[in-house]
């Protein structure tokens, strides 16, 4: 079943084109990974894919109903500690307390948050306040997950460990995924399909399935079949 | 007591400094008193002083709450349009450039003398800032919040009361600090002018009145009331801040 369908989609800020005409689908269940350099639209897209943006031509046609999204930025209310940020769509979409409490507890202990319940986010650690973050984009058990380069900004060993991460809730729960990054080898670890942008006006240079069976171990991080997708997507990009 | 130490000692050196003016130029006390003879007034006048002082101090807090009850509901209304904030706010900013005693006398022609037409000039003095400010805060919030709140489809009341107004908090906590101390002083100018209803006058009556009898200790100890006052407000709105801003990010 799609999950997401883009047709003739086409975006521009007055006279400066940032994706060029698009068609794209996105089946149920799969976790597309749109990568490509700086500036050629791909966070645009996203956004236009949570409804934050009007495309500038085309349609878009959304089958899921429950949804979450995650910046590049945490992006938590400073003023709620880690358990009322989670709580927080699920607050905006009417559930009652008691509910909430408890939903939001359980994502944050599935993210390894437990006893961070009550700290705030300007007391939490870039790794950490991603996590929460990511929980809560999960709490509402999205059908469709959506994620701007959400890793971007941590460092190496707390990225690598948030990928693991997210596999595993990917694995586990078996939503849509839709994930932009610029990072060719985070793509390609962690999705089951890559669209390579070029620079603006973004459009697609080319689609590479990466063949891999989820659950994913780490041994695929450094595995030839991975090295030579990222290559191939490099050639495309012409920087290989 | 390390940290206040260095004051302290200011503090008697200025007093000690203020003495020693007085005994080398010989100055009368009608024209400066001594810190003794200011004492002293604290004492003998201390019906006239602090009385005044009580009614300075209810007009002042009275224009101080109204003004942010007040500021905060214009700026609710100024934050809610575009159009409104473009129309009125430049106005606002005339008005709050127009100084207080040009504006006092048509506020006595207009309510009386007394205790209304005080409040209502130090509300006029005070409530900008709070304006102000707060229709800034309104807007401060993080675009990428506002996009969050977007996302999950809230309503404009979930928005404004969920991500505006915390957000807001600490620009209206500002405005308050500043409208603290000016409706102290907005409350005293009025007094110079329409302060004197009946023997019920406030500190700038008395500051007026007593330097008229060059009663100058009077004077000093009325302008040194007046200063604990705005202390007084200041330090209130502080802690309600803390307390309002409890768990922010640079409020501990």
């Amino acid at each position: 079943m799609t999950a997401l369908k883009l047709e003739g989609l086409s975006k521009s800020y007055e006279s400066l084109a940032v994706l060029a005409p698009l068609d794209l689908e996105v089946k149920e269940g799969e976790f597309l990974a749109l990568v490509g350099p700086s500036g050629c639209g791909k966070s645009t897209l996203l956004k236009i894919m949570a409804g934050l943006e009007m495309p500038s031509s085309g349609q878009v046609e959304q089958n899921l109903a429950r949804r979450g999204i995650v910046f590049q930025e945490a992006s938590l209310l400073p003023w709620r500690d880690a358990r009322g940020n989670v709580e927080l769509p699920l607050e905006i979409a009417g559930f009652s307390l008691k509910e909430r409490r408890g939903l939001a507890n359980q994502m944050l202990a599935r993210l390894g948050l437990t006893g961070f319940e009550r700290a705030r986010p300007h007391q939490l650690s870039g790794g950490m306040a991603m996590r929460v973050a990511l929980a809560r984009a999960l709490v509402t058990s999205p059908q469709l997950l959506l994620l701007d380069e959400p890793f971007a900004a941590l460092d190496e060993f707390t990225r690598m460990r948030l990928q693991q991460e997210l596999l595993d809730i990917y694995t586990s729960e078996t939503s849509t995924v839709v994930f932009v990054t610029h990072n060719l080898f985070e793509a390609a670890y962690l999705s089951s399909r890559i669209l390579v942008f070029s620079g603006r006006p973004g459009r697609v240079l080319s689609e590479f399935k990466v063949p891999a069976p989820y659950p994913r171990s780490p041994h695929w991080r450094t595995d030839p079949e991975l090295i030579q997708i990222v290559e191939q997507a490099l050639a495309t990009l012409e920087l290989a | 007591m390390r940290r206040v130490f260095p004051s302290l000692l200011a503090l008697v050196l200025g007093i000690l400094l203020w003495q020693g003016v007085i005994l080398a130029f010989d100055l009368p006390p009608y024209l400066v008193p001594g810190p003794w003879e200011v004492l002293g007034a604290f004492w003998q006048r201390s019906e006239l002083l602090f009385g005044a002082a009580l009614i300075t101090l209810e007009a002042a807090l009275a224009a101080a709450l109204a003004s942010g009850i007040l500021g905060l509901a214009i700026a609710l209304i100024l934050g809610s349009s575009e159009f409104l904030r473009r129309a009125f706010l430049p106005y606002a900013m005339v008005i709050q450039t127009t100084p207080v005693i040009a504006v006092a006398p048509l506020i006595v022609v207009w309510f009386g003398f007394g205790f209304r037409s005080v409040v209502i000039t130090a509300i006029i003095t005070s409530i900008f800032p709070v304006i102000a400010a707060t229709t800034t805060g309104l807007s401060a919030a993080d675009p990428k919040l506002e996009d969050l709140f977007r996302f999950y489809r809230a309503s404009p009341w979930v928005l404004l009361f969920k991500l505006r107004l915390p957000a807001a908090l600490p620009y209206f906590v500002s405005g308050l600090r500043i409208a603290a101390g000016l409706a102290v002083v907005g409350a005293i100018v009025a007094e110079y002018i329409s302060g004197m209803g009946g023997n019920r006058g406030g500190l700038g009556f008395v500051l007026v009145d007593s330097a008229h009898r060059l009663e100058m200790e009077v004077v000093f100890a009325a302008a040194l009331l007046s200063i604990a006052m705005g202390i007084l407000f200041l330090g209130t709105v502080n802690l309600l801040g803390r307390w309002l801003l409890q768990g922010r990010p640079g409020s501990e």
